[in-house]
């Protein structure tokens, strides 16, 4: 069988060679010549692509650096980072207190971020009024302004002008710790405790006679005080204390049971705020005879 | 070798047809075994003054073709494809001889390592020590591959 078997190779070999359709020498050439302009072609793109890439890191602006504005003074209101671009604006809500503007950047000369609150009372018709500015020139760290905002104000804008490649950073703090979503402490009491009182805005430190009862008897006051800081109840001419009522934003009630020992007693109460704090607080509360 | 090393184009002209018809053989696909063979000679081409310096430059393309023959690379037929798509139409040929027909359809039937043993054997006359160094196994082991190929082979040509 093994002659048979090289007859039978043979045989095939021969018959094989005749169907074999050899593309060709020159086609082999060919297929080589393309090959080594594909080759060259992509290592001239990689050469361009890198002298590209080179050129760019050589000739683009300086990565502006990282921006840091240090540990932040109060609770933040506002802040944020970027490139300045054109237009920029952002809107808080209302926060009353000491604000502190911090503000740096790096890139071209100068960077200058305004503050303006929007009026409460006729909002849309009455123009924001400027609260605050400050210009940093970019490269020399953070600079700062510190501004107060007492009432009457339903918003903040906060508006960025400066070279627009230019990189910044802002922050806005508060000594309040919270915005002022809600104006008005009577919301926050029982509708059904009995009228409900108020007070426009007390600052701090001032003291207001703000109530009269009408009988003796034993009350339940429910109190509500919006702001940072504490409000000091007392009743009589010669006022003694009889409780207090936290403030926050927006204020919680506090119930003190009151026993009034003649008619026509006055109510008195007194703002006390953190010092320094410019901050004012409204106040609102209710009597129930029990 | 002595004197000049020949050119391709002489080169390819000797020996194209016969690697094409041992990878025909092995794959009894003309086709792929036409492409395999070209992608071979185009590789010896690339480097070919390297090449033409050698004892035997054939044995070289033989080798690569066969590699291509069995690597992943030819498994997954990317380039293979690229290539069978700027193939020219072919004229219709006469059809296959009964002898060939017959062989290389029992060939198929044969494990891979047999039949590549069988086609280097037989149609690349090449001796077992070199096949047993292709393969990477010992001379006896290709001996029995031949052995047990030669029987199977015997069985289906004569049954045929």
């Amino acid at each position: 069988m093994t002659d048979q078997l090289e007859d039978l190779f043979h045989a095939a070999r021969a018959q094989a060679v005749r169907e074999i359709e050899p593309p060709g020498a020159e086609s082999a050439g060919r297929t080589v010549r393309r090959r080594r302009r594909s080759a060259t072609a992509a290592v001239a793109a990689l050469v361009v692509l890198a002298g590209a890439g080179a050129t760019a890191l050589l000739t683009r602006p300086r990565e502006p650096e990282t921006i840091t504005l240090g540990p932040a003074p109060g609770a933040v209101a506002a802040e944020d980072a970027g490139q300045v671009g054109s237009a920029y604006a952002r809107t808080t809500p209302a926060w009353l207190g000491n604000l502190t503007l911090e503000l740096a950047c790096t890139g071209p000369d100068r960077v200058t971020l305004v503050v303006r609150g929007t009026p409460a009372a006729d909002p849309g018709e009455t123009a924001p009024a400027e609260l605050a500015r400050a210009t940093a020139v970019c490269g020399t760290g953070a600079t700062t302004s510190v501004f107060s905002v007492k009432r009457g104000i339903a918003g903040l804008t906060l508006q960025l002008s400066g070279a627009a490649e230019a990189m910044f950073a802002y922050r806005l703090t508060t000594d309040t710790g919270e915005p002022l979503t809600e104006t008005d402490p009577g919301a926050r009491l029982r509708p059904a405790a009995g009228l409900v009182r108020s007070l426009p805005w007390l600052d701090p430190g001032a003291v207001r006679s703000v109530d009269q009862v009408a009988e003796a008897g034993r009350y339940r006051l429910t109190i509500v005080c919006t702001g940072t800081g504490t409000a000091e109840i007392a009743l009589g001419d010669r006022p003694h204390r009889i409780g207090r009522a936290p403030c926050a934003w927006p204020g919680e009630p506090t119930v003190l049971d009151v026993a009034v020992s003649q008619a026509r007693t006055l109510l008195r109460i007194e703002f006390r705020a953190p010092e320094g704090a410019t901050a004012p607080a409204r106040l609102a509360w209710t009597w129930e005879k029990r | 070798m002595t004197g000049r090393p020949p050119s391709f184009h002489d080169f390819y002209e000797a020996h194209y047809a016969d690697v094409s018809v041992q990878l025909y053989a092995y794959f009894n696909d003309r086709h792929e075994a036409q492409d395999i063979a070209q992608e071979a000679f185009c590789r010896a081409l690339a480097r070919w003054d390297k090449i033409a310096a050698y004892d035997d430059p054939v044995a070289w393309v033989r080798r690569v073709a066969w590699n291509l023959a069995v690597s992943r690379w030819r498994r997954a037929g990317t380039a293979l494809r690229f290539l069978r798509r700027q193939r020219l139409e072919e004229p219709v040929q006469d059809g296959p001889a009964p002898d060939r027909v017959a062989l290389f359809a029992a060939l198929a039937k044969l494990p891979a390592a047999h039949r590549r043993a069988v086609v280097l054997y037989y149609l690349a006359d090449l001796p077992v020590p070199e096949i047993a160094e292709r393969e990477q196994v010992a001379e006896a082991t290709v001996r029995s591959w031949l052995h047990r190929a030669r029987t199977a082979l015997a069985g289906e040509v004569q049954h045929d």
